[in-house]
């Protein structure tokens, strides 16, 4: 609106330039003292000393304070000292008219010749500046340019073409995701993907283009659209800061997308919320959103809106990730420096994913920097960590390679204990990303991903676990409506136990799980109110569940392997985003999966009539490799719709379906790392779970602040609990150890959210409910006698405040709160004595509540300074987690001693724990 | 394995710098609640039926079991006949034997002395036939003998099993100890009871149960009731194992299968869910009121076999002590053994479990069955 003003000024100006000529007055000289005035006074002065008039935003004055003393100068002299050092920009008309803008200076002449009728067939039209060094310089601009786009006609056709291209950050050639790009007039507007690329469908002729994202510097494009065509936008950071690129998506998006419960943080949003071991911690800042919990303190597995923590689809870059934490959930598997920014999906989950029932959390990687190398770390009191990046082909090809590892054994050794000290814990991950342009039409991504855990007890027994992934991502674009996005992908997780403490009973536990995707998806852009996104992907399993060895030649174990298992899990998919009118706007989608159990593999049998228990097994069943053992499928519907209320409020709805084949089976109280995964087979059926949510979503202060308030019901069918007392390890009738449930989550979820300004975060509060019922209710397995009770994580009230305050450009504090309700647990009540023994009973499963949970952590947040010349850009954090040293209980735990039951509580951050990191960035 | 899994808990203890376990006892846990346990079954053989009522105790309570006097107890027919069991003492109710009607249903009812009346399900009678024979075998792998029983029906009918047994055994003192002192006459005199030979029972305490429910035969063959390890002695002399054996009906068995899953171990951090177990018997007024027991009806079979297989040591002591006439007069609580060769002016002594078996925990009076 405010540019719109300034060239109605100009066109004014245009008109009233004949007339100014030839009015060669002398100019009236300045004489004046200010101390500290404001500007509003400055231009009273000036307007009575000489006949000059200003025109300017007053608002954007208000702060500013002036000293000047001058003496007999002219207007120029004066304005040039005033407005020395500032973005301030004046400019002068023949009418004694001052105009002063914020950033480009206004251009109060027309381009010589302009009114030639000669000069017409030229098409552009176009403004230029008064003096030719200016002229050249702005043309030079891209901002100034107008961009002619298509074939070239001298009569436009009235009707729409689409513009397409890539936005990039324009000193690290990184793609821009999430940018608006849009005109006003009529008000279109996309967002860009998360290759940097849009497809802007408007009226042909003369546009401005206007780009938005957060954190970098608005830009705008001229162009005149002939018919469909390409432009590139290039960038800048808004921002000096350390690497730290913070892309955001629209201001709007709360209010104008049609997602819901989608949450997307930025490495900067990551690096305010401070972590027990001082680290930037992806998984712990998403447990501050709302609808997420964890079971315990010293867990990373993600609780989404009452869904299990294997529920989640974590991918990285697109490959997925089966254990994303560290050192026993203390650390999560994602190394702050080379994350871009993550986008968690809790209700709407677009149809292009599936496989896990509760969210979604796309995790991206930084592409490398395509211009120069660029050095950075941090080193914190348990891990160090380094990456690098830059370009192998200048502006084509770059590469990111990130490290990160443990000293922490040092941590248990400075122990007393000398029980700790045969202890050892330690952890490394590596990543690289490579991408490469080949062409304009082309792009291709490589993702290595490697983590590595072992810790040793005592001395005797070995823990290792393993991630690997390896992904290759082509990007193609057939043409500006149509592009597409085909990745293959290998993931492998593996853990391993290794005891050595007594010779004759040393073994190994192996389990080992991979899996290989190919996935298509192509997204075309029907015409502005249709896009359309459809796709094929395939997933084929092989699992190893468990072998069971013998280690070193004294050991007397019996070697024992559980049969391997294999599966294929294909989907196909199709979704529109219809936008209806610029109210309503409708996302509609059907993904159809297939599920195949293959062969070879002995399958056990149990009685017909009888319940799956091992006391019934009868007789075993041979498949042959290849062969089918069970098949599952279905649709699943992904429906969303909003609708705008108000300008900044808006309602939205979704109501979704989702099916998952594959399944972690843990029955402890606690994510431990010998929990297996399962695949569905002929007894472990899919989880089938459907949700439906409302939300309000309210924008306020200009997008600012932005509230929402979602509700949501979820149903689930064929949740995996477990019976009472079956271990799962080496299980060889493992569906018999497993109880199907049918699990009902329900909650309220408020949010209100300040990502700008010097004081940011956010505050969220959960009311929610996650409660289970035996499928069979009669079983004498059915816990609860068959009624409904809470989950492991049904922990009702859960406020959390994220709070940053920045002092300065070099100085921040946050301070962060958290409460939760305690979780449940089933504790010993009574014992009693029958046929022969006394028995212990326990109440029903989790009617009792550890106590409740509160935390205050506090960080500050030291930059180095800014010059842009220097040998490292550096910076510190000083944090304290659980500031006033609560001992909050992750876990309860009972031991009979002396025939008594005692129960006792484990905290594990039971005192303040302070933590300092150095980072930096050459 | 579960070992190792439990030292896996202490690598969190180690991350929490000091004193992070604290003792947790939430009052509202420990519910001031006792409730009624049943123990006991309806013996549709020729033996008298016997249930024991107790209640639950609170799990840090260290005082003995509590029993449940004063309640009457009846067993019904679906036609309405109903049979009174009359109290023993201690809790104990005995009914003499009735004439069961093996397709009939039977319930039990409990009222107890505070007014609270309970009932259990119908169950059927569950017929159990003979136990066909008693085996043993020695397992060298673990050092231990083990007792296996084997069944049939030939009906094909009980299919779901469980045995209780009780064993005795034979055993010695490490010394023999002919003299004692006669307190009244403050002397020692000749010792005319034996009591280096004991014998020692003990009844079993975990579940055994067992189905043939995916065979083609109701037959159970050599399945493990018992393991004794060598180390135990218990086969040093003489063995003997009385196995008891009840047909159960698939609920009743599963009930047993869940009991004896769940309360082995108790909860720690990485133990696997505990879930509650509780029978068919409900509080009448208040079905949700928690009654620990499961009621059925069935015959118990039994058999009962004699082992020598002479396995195990000689019990070993300490050598006696020599004291003088004078002064073995004088200590108390010591055993005397003999006298010290020849001279009959000093006494061998040890002490009371090396030389009277009693002391051991066995009674030296020979149990009716023993041959």
């Amino acid at each position: 609106m405010k540019k719109l003003l300034l060239f109605t000024f100009l066109f004014c100006s245009v008109l009233c330039l004949q007339n100014s000529f030839g009015q060669n007055v002398p100019e009236k000289k300045i004489t004046m003292r200010l101390d500290s005035a404001r500007f509003h006074d400055f231009v009273k002065q000036v307007e009575s000393q000489t006949e000059y008039f200003f025109y300017y935003d007053a608002v954007r004055f208000d702060s500013l304070s002036l000293d000047l003393n001058v003496e007999n100068q002219t207007i120029r002299e004066v304005l040039d000292q005033v407005f020395k050092g500032s973005e301030f920009e004046y400019a002068i008309d023949g009418q004694k008219r001052i105009y002063i803008t914020q950033g480009p200076r206004i251009i109060t002449q027309l381009q010589p010749g302009l009114f030639d009728p000669n000069a017409v067939e030229n098409g552009a039209v176009t403004y230029a500046g008064p003096e030719d060094g200016v002229r050249e310089k702005l043309l030079s601009s891209a901002e100034s340019k107008v961009h002619e786009i298509g074939i070239k006609k001298t009569k436009i056709t009235p009707g729409n073409s689409t513009l397409t291209g890539y936005v990039r950050n324009a000193i690290t050639g990184e793609p821009v995701i999430g940018a608006a790009v849009y005109i006003e007039s009529p008000s279109i507007g996309v967002t860009t993907d998360a290759l940097g690329l849009y497809a802007l469908s408007i009226p042909r002729g003369k546009q401005l283009v206007r780009i938005k994202s957060f954190g970098m510097r608005e830009t705008q494009r001229q162009v005149i659209l002939y018919s469909d065509g390409k432009l590139d936008i290039e960038m800048r950071e808004s921002v000096i800061a350390l690497k730290e690129v913070s892309v955001k998506a629209g201001m709007d998006k709360n209010v104008v997308s049609t997602q819901m419960g989608q949450v997307k943080l930025t490495i900067k949003n990551l690096k305010q919320v401070p972590t027990v071991f001082g680290e930037t911690d992806l998984l712990r800042t998403i447990l501050t959103l709302p609808g997420i919990k964890s079971v315990g303190e010293n867990s990373t597995g993600l609780n989404v809106r009452g869904g299990s923590t294997d529920q989640n689809l974590i991918l990285f870059n697109d490959a997925v990730i089966y254990n994303p934490s560290h050192l026993f959930g203390f650390f999560s598997a994602f190394n702050p420096d080379v994350l871009r920014d993550v986008e968690l999906y809790k209700s709407t989950i677009p149809s292009k994913f599936g496989g896990r029932l509760s969210s979604v959390l796309d995790i991206n990687s930084r592409d490398g920097n395509k211009k120069k190398f660029v050095a950075s770390g941090g080193i914190g009191l348990v891990t160090g960590r380094l990456t690098v990046e830059g370009p192998i082909v200048k502006d084509k090809t770059s590469f990111l390679l990130g490290g990160r590892s443990t000293y922490s054994n040092w941590v248990i050794k400075a122990l007393d204990n000398p029980a700790y000290n045969k202890s050892s814990a330690s952890f490394y991950d590596v990543n690289l990303h490579v991408s490469h342009e080949i062409n304009e039409k082309n792009s291709l991504f490589l993702t290595g991903y490697v983590s590595d855990d072992r810790f040793r007890l005592y001395g005797d027994t070995l823990y290792t676990y393993q991630n690997q992934l390896a992904a290759l991502k082509w990007k193609h674009t057939f043409n500006p409506k149509l592009y597409s996005v085909y990745t293959v992908s290998h993931s492998q997780y593996k853990y391993s136990m290794g005891a050595s403490g007594l010779p004759l009973n040393s073994f190994d536990l192996k389990f080992n799980i991979q899996q290989s995707n190919f996935k298509a998806d192509l997204s075309y852009v029907i015409d502005p109110r249709h896009t359309l996104d459809f796709g094929v992907s395939s997933i084929y399993y092989k699992l190893k569940p468990g072998t069971f060895t013998p280690r070193g030649a004294e050991s007397l174990i019996i070697p024992d392997t559980l049969q391997p298992e294999q599966a294929l899990e294909s989907a196909i998919y199709i979704e529109d985003k219809f936008e209806v009118n610029p109210r309503l706007s409708i996302t509609a989608g059907i993904r159809f999966s297939f599920y195949q159990y293959l062969g070879p593999k002995t399958v056990n049998n149990y009685l017909p009539g009888f319940p799956v228990d091992y006391i019934y097994e009868n007789g075993t069943e041979k498949f042959g490799s290849g062969k089918t053992i069970k098949n599952y499928g279905g649709p699943e519907y992904r429906a969303s719709m909003r609708y705008s209320v108000l300008d900044n409020l808006s309602l939205k709805l979704s109501y979704n379906t989702l099916r998952q084949y594959i399944h972690l089976l843990t029955n402890t109280m606690t994510v431990s790392p010998t929990d297996i995964w399962k695949l569905s087979d002929k007894y472990v059926k899919p989880q089938i779970g459907d949700q439906v949510s409302l939300g309000l979503y309210r924008n306020f202060r200009g997008n600012k602040i932005e509230v929402s308030l979602e509700g949501y019901y979820k149903n689930i069918k064929n949740f995996l609990d477990y019976k009472g007392g079956d271990s799962l390890i080496m299980n060889h009738n493992i569906e018999a150890a497993v109880l199907n449930t049918k699990a009902k989550a329900y909650g309220v979820e408020f949010m209100v959210k300040k990502m700008t300004g010097k004081l940011n975060g956010w505050l969220g509060y959960t009311y929610s409910r996650t409660l289970l019922r035996a499928t069979d209710r009669e079983s004498v397995d059915a816990p609860n006698k068959g009624n409904w009770y809470p989950s492991n994580y049904d922990k009702p009230h859960d406020f959390t405040m994220i709070s940053n305050y920045r002092f300065s450009h070099r100085f921040s504090v946050s301070l962060n709160f958290t409460y939760s309700t305690g979780r449940p647990y089933t504790p010993p009540i009574g014992k009693y004595y029958i046929d022969g023994a006394q028995r212990v009973y326990y109440a029903d499963r989790n009617q009792f509540r550890i106590p409740n949970y509160y935390r205050t952590d506090l960080a500050m947040n030291i930059e180095g300074n800014h010059k842009i010349k220097k040998l490292a850009h550096s910076s510190w954090t000083l944090a304290v987690y659980n500031l006033f040293g609560r001992k909050n209980p992750s876990s309860v735990y009972f031991q009979t001693v002396n025939g008594q039951v005692n129960g006792y509580q484990l905290s594990i951050f039971g005192q303040p724990i302070p933590t300092i990191t150095y980072n930096f960035r050459f | 394995m579960k070992y190792n899994l439990l030292k896996f808990s202490f690598f969190i203890l180690l991350l929490c710098v000091d004193s992070c376990i604290e003792p947790f006892s939430p009052p509202e846990v420990n519910s001031d609640e006792k409730y009624l346990v049943v123990d006991g079954f309806l013996n549709a053989g020729s033996d008298t039926s016997k249930i024991e009522l107790r209640r639950t105790q609170n799990t840090n309570d260290g005082s003995a079991i509590s029993v449940e006097t004063g309640a009457k107890i009846s067993v019904e027919m679906e036609s309405g006949t109903a049979y009174s069991f009359t109290e023993k003492g201690k809790g104990a109710y005995f009914l003499p034997p009735i004439n069961v009607n093996l397709s009939g249903k039977y319930r039990l009812r409990i009222k107890t002395a505070g007014g609270k009346e309970y009932m259990s399900d119908y169950v059927p009678v569950t017929t159990t036939p003979p136990i066909d024979s008693l085996g043993s075998v020695y397992d060298a792998e673990r050092d231990a003998m083990v007792i296996k029983v084997n069944t049939h029906d030939p009906t094909n009918k009980t299919r779901f099993y469980k045995w209780k047994f009780e064993e005795t055994y034979q055993y010695r003192a490490a010394y023999y100890s002919t003299l004692v002192i006669d307190t009244k006459k403050n002397e020692i005199v000749y010792r005319n009871e034996d009591i280096n030979l004991c014998w020692k029972s003990a009844f079993s305490t975990n579940i055994t149960l067992g189905s043939t429910i995916k065979l083609s035969a109701d037959a159970i063959r050599d399945l493990p009731i018992n393991v004794v390890p060598i180390s135990t002695n218990k086969f040093y002399i003489k063995y003997s194992i009385l196995v008891k054996q009840f047909g159960l009906t698939q609920d009743a068995f599963e009930y047993w299968t869940a009991l004896a899953k769940t309360t082995q171990g108790t909860g720690s951090l990485f133990d696997p869910q505990p879930s509650q177990v509780t029978g068919n018997i409900k509080n009448i007024a208040n079905p949700k009121e928690l009654v620990f027991g499961y009621f059925s009806a069935s015959r118990e079979t039994s058999k009962r076999i004699f082992l020598t297989p002479n396995r195990g040591l000689y019990p070993r002591c300490d050598p006696p002590d020599t004291l003088s006439v004078a002064d073995a007069l004088k200590a108390s609580g010591i055993m005397l053994i003999s006298y010290q060769g020849e001279r009959m002016d000093s006494v061998l002594t040890t002490s009371s479990f090396c030389a009277d078996c009693r002391a051991q925990g066995g009674t030296n009076i020979r149990p009716p069955f023993w041959q």
